[in-house]
């Protein structure tokens, strides 16, 4: 009879928790960039569900990192220098997935031309995410155009922001720094491309996905998933943007189908067959290359 | 109303687990209202806090869109909420999730429980109110809920409940129900079962006081134990001589006569009284005579076998049962090794005594059935031997007694006759059926007694075999055939002797060995001896028979089946031993004339002959039969038609004419 208790208590326990254990959803911070697009495919074909993984959705890059620093996700995607900046707090912060290199995606917008900001002696608004890769190509915007000795104003804002301003609103001359899609809302706006990251060779920003080692090893299997998802979905897209586009077009507002597929020459998809040459320069600026999965 | 002790504990523990459990469940489901309350609240809280700022930054509804980061942050930071939206009336004006394209219109759900307020409101929602120029307008804010990860948050906080509060007590319990049974309830329920049954001692228990107890009950019932064995020895034990006494002899008695019964075997009961004991008591004292009854005791235990049982019955009265016996004869051996042990002189310090005693003996069934009328059928005898003279022993019945005497005399002169050469060996012939010419002998025992004449061997064979005597007779009866066989050799008298061979000079390792070194001694061709076996041989078989017969095969001497036809005649025997002659019993022969009777003896000849054995016809007295014999083509013949067995001397005459 004791016996019978004992069991019976146990089974009904273990039958109960068996019923409501689920594990820890693995949530992975994501901004709007059209790099990261085969992760909202992913989301919007219900791919990502099987994998128990949820995507938080925020407007700018370091928002994206900052979620990540105060533990409410467990993985982040952004460029070199979010990984940079963490990666110098956080030594365990590893690359394991890489998406794309930006080839114009990256963009320097301006109310006024390029020879009008060199003649102004007025204060240059410069409208950034500060610390994101904003700030490196806009030191680079300045160096190359002998801009450094401009009285600069820089202005810190996310790009949800920065891509409502308009040109008309503005009275001093202003420098935008912001990447595809958002260029598109800002050029109808009134501003005109200045540089890019396709006419700037030396400038190389790559977009992939960092997080824990140990929290990398521990979800393996997920993320060597995600990495098939991935493919599969920047395969999709090559074989039917149309299709892709409609599936993902929520997540890029304002922008046309046509506006996608010129954004599509901006990036340069590395989610398979890396070049050795990338590879290199990036194991050349610190950025850890062992974890990436290829 | 009584309890099982381990009923008692889980009746305990029940009720314990019972209280537990539902103190656990009201703070199981408390503490998930608490909870589900400090949820609704930070996320209501939230809702005003950004409602709040919005309502004091925005200056046109397009200015949403410049919150868009916010409320991604907001979203992004609280697990709960899975989206943000604001919208104008029901125009989704921003939502932080694009997936999200449109906001149900759902009544926000007040409940009683916090807990079922947020599990079943899909949206918690607020307004946003702000000044456009002058003009108040309201927006609604809207946060969308994690359901997913709210049934989840709940579930995990389930399952630590479960583990801590559910699954280790019971663990605990389990633990403290296995301590209890194992070290008391178990315990206790051996020593219950050890007070009750009394079998199996408990091993030493860890509980000292249920270890004191343990060890006083093993101590109690050791010692009751052994004074059981004592009382019961001492009601079945004479304390004078240690032998058994009238109770035991009663039990023992009834159990033998339950299996005798069964077994339909025999037993004897003797009762045996020492002569005269009174005057030893009388003249030299009781203490002399108990001394003496001791040594007879001792005496009775030490030349009886294991088998046979003593009693003390009274003052020099014993009671022996015995029941390993093949023979009278060999009770009476028995009887005579007790009576002369017993008359040997004894010494009781330094008493010089000569004793005798009586023995009375009764069958068990045929003199009695139960122990009473044995007892006293053995006393009648007893009587009867004392009335004859003592230091003697006398059978129930005169009958018995007579035939018992009558062996015991016929054993006694059948030795002396031995050695007064009161033996003689007669030879019938056997004849040739195809020649009419004798070609052999079969010796045969007669005993001529100086007192009695001439004693048939069937009066004293059947003795001789039962009490080993023939052993030695039979070694007499070889070496008189033999020597008569060299002294007829001599004469050219060529035939041969078959010579009876008993099963238990058979059985003996070197009968083959000793009777081929007398054949070679005096250069006898085996060919022309012949042993004559029975089937009783066959039936009695062993190793060291089938040796012998093999090995005086192998030699050369022929063998011949006697009296075929009247035993068990199976036909493996002919299979398995070397048979030279098949002899037909003399009772085959007498109804030769008959179909029935011709049909069995034809029938053997035909099988002999199939089996290449010859066959000899026994007991032939008539011409027809001899005819009859040839006619069937049968070997041999012996029988009073050609002559009776004769002594050496007559046959050498009947030899010799038969040969002219």
């Amino acid at each position: 009879m004791i016996k019978h208790f004992i069991l019976l208590t146990c089974l009904i326990l273990f039958f109960n928790s068996c019923g409501i254990q689920e594990n820890k959803k693995i949530k992975i911070s994501i901004t709007t960039w059209i790099g990261y697009t085969p992760l909202f495919y992913a989301k919007e074909k219900k791919w990502l569900e099987p994998l128990n993984i949820k995507l938080l959705n925020v407007v700018s890059l370091s928002e994206n990192m900052y979620l990540y620093k105060a533990g409410n996700s467990d993985a982040y995607v952004g460029t070199q220098y979010e990984y940079n900046l963490l990666s110098n707090e956080n030594k365990n912060l590893t690359p394991i997935m890489l998406f794309d290199k930006s080839n114009g995606g990256d963009v320097i917008l301006s109310n006024i031309s390029i020879e009008e900001l060199l003649k102004t002696d007025k204060q240059i608004d410069a409208y950034l995410e500060i610390d994101s890769i904003n700030s490196i190509l806009l030191e680079d915007f300045l160096k190359i155009y002998n801009l450094k000795n401009k009285k600069i104003n820089y202005i810190n804002e996310d790009q949800a922001y920065i891509s409502k301003l308009n040109s008309k609103d503005l009275k001093n001359p202003t420098i935008i720094v912001t990447y595809t899609p958002y260029n598109y809302d800002l050029e109808k706006n009134g501003f005109t491309e200045l540089s890019s990251t396709k006419n700037n060779s030396n400038l190389l920003v790559i977009d992939a996905m960092f997080t824990n080692e140990d929290f990398f090893n521990e979800h393996k299997k997920e993320f060597l998933a995600l990495k098939n998802l991935v493919n599969k979905a920047v395969l999709n897209l090559a074989n039917d943007p149309k299709e892709f586009y409609e599936t993902i077009k929520l997540y890029l507002p304002n922008t046309s189908y046509e506006e996608f597929l010129a954004s599509l020459n901006d990036v340069v998809w590395i989610n398979s067959n890396v070049p050795e040459e990338i590879i290199t320069k990036l194991r050349n600026s610190n950025f850890k290359t062992r974890d990436i999965i290829k | 109303m009584i309890f099982n002790i381990r009923r008692l504990i889980l009746f305990f523990i029940s009720i314990l687990v019972l209280i537990f459990y539902s103190i656990f469940a009201y703070y199981f489901f408390k503490q998930e209202e608490n909870l589900a309350k400090v949820i609704l609240k930070t996320i209501n809280s939230n809702i005003t806090e950004t409602s709040y700022t919005l309502s004091k930054n925005l200056k046109s509804k397009n200015d949403v869109l410049l919150y868009r980061a916010l409320l991604d942050r907001i979203s992004a930071n609280n697990d709960f909420i899975s989206a943000i939206a604001i919208l104008d009336d029901d125009k989704l004006l921003v939502v932080t999730d694009p997936a999200y394209e449109k906001i149900d219109n759902m009544p926000t759900i007040k409940k009683n429980s916090d807990y079922k307020e947020l599990m079943n409101n899909k949206y918690i929602e607020t307004d946003i109110r702000f000044f456009e120029n002058k003009e108040i307008r309201k927006l609604r804010l809207v946060y969308i809920l994690e359901q997913e990860e709210l049934t989840l948050h709940f579930i995990d906080n389930k399952i630590n409940f479960l583990i801590y509060f559910g699954l280790l007590p019971i663990i605990a319990f389990s633990l403290l129900l296995i301590l209890l049974r194992k070290y008391v309830s178990n315990p206790l329920e051996q020593l219950r079962q050890y007070a009750y049954y009394n079998n199996d001692v408990p091993k030493a228990f860890k509980v000292r006081e249920l270890e004191s107890i343990r060890y006083s009950m093993v101590d109690t019932f050791s010692r009751l134990e052994s004074e059981k064995k004592e009382l019961y020895l001492m009601a079945r034990t004479d304390s004078l001589s240690g032998l058994s006494n009238r109770n035991s002899l009663n039990e023992y008695l009834e159990r033998l006569i339950l299996t005798s019964k069964r077994n339909k075997k025999e037993f004897a009961f003797l009762y045996l009284d020492i002569d005269h004991f009174k005057s030893i008591n009388d003249s030299l004292g009781h203490n002399i005579g108990d001394e003496l009854l001791q040594n007879i005791s001792k005496l009775l235990k030490r030349i009886l076998r294991p088998s046979d049982f003593i009693a003390r019955i009274g003052g020099d009265e014993f009671v022996i049962l015995i029941q390993e016996y093949d023979s009278y004869l060999e009770l009476s051996n028995v009887i005579n090794r007790v009576q002369k042990q017993l008359s040997k002189n004894w010494v009781i310090k330094t008493n010089p005594i000569n004793i005798s005693c009586s023995i009375g003996i009764a069958f068990y069934p045929k003199n009695g059935k139960d122990s009473v009328s044995l007892m006293k059928n053995a006393d009648i005898a007893m009587y009867q031997a004392k009335k004859l003279g003592r230091n003697q022993y006398h059978f129930y019945t005169e009958e018995l007694n007579e035939t018992v005497q009558n062996s015991i005399n016929l054993d006694k002169d059948m030795r002396l006759a031995l050695k007064n050469n009161e033996y003689e060996l007669f030879y019938q012939p056997k004849v040739d059926l195809n020649n009419s010419q004798i070609i052999g002998v079969e010796a045969l025992i007669r005993w001529i007694s100086h007192k009695k004449g001439l004693i048939a061997p069937n009066n004293f064979i059947p003795l001789a075999e039962e009490n080993g005597f023939i052993e030695e007779l039979g070694e007499w009866i070889i070496d008189a055939a033999l020597e008569q066989y060299v002294k007829w050799r001599e004469k050219d008298i060529d035939i041969s002797i078959s010579i009876n061979i008993s099963a238990k000079q058979l059985s003996k390792p070197n009968f083959a060995k000793r009777f081929i070194s007398k054949l070679t001694k005096k250069a006898i061709n085996p060919a022309k001896i012949d042993i004559e076996i029975t089937e009783y041989i066959f039936i009695q078989e062993s190793f060291e028979t089938n040796n012998n017969l093999n090995k005086l095969h192998n030699f050369g001497i022929t063998l011949s089946l006697d009296d075929f036809g009247t035993g068990y005649s199976s036909l493996s025997y002919l299979k398995k031993f070397p048979i030279t002659y098949l002899k037909i019993d003399k009772s085959f022969l007498d109804d030769y004339h008959t179909k029935d009777g011709a049909i069995f003896i034809d029938t053997i000849v035909k099988m002999g002959q199939m089996l290449n054995i010859k066959v000899i016809a026994e007991g032939i007295e008539k011409v027809e039969q001899v005819e009859y014999l040839k006619k069937i083509k049968c070997d041999q013949y012996q029988g009073y038609y050609c002559s009776k067995p004769l002594k050496a001397e007559d046959f050498e005459k009947l030899y010799l004419e038969n040969i002219i």
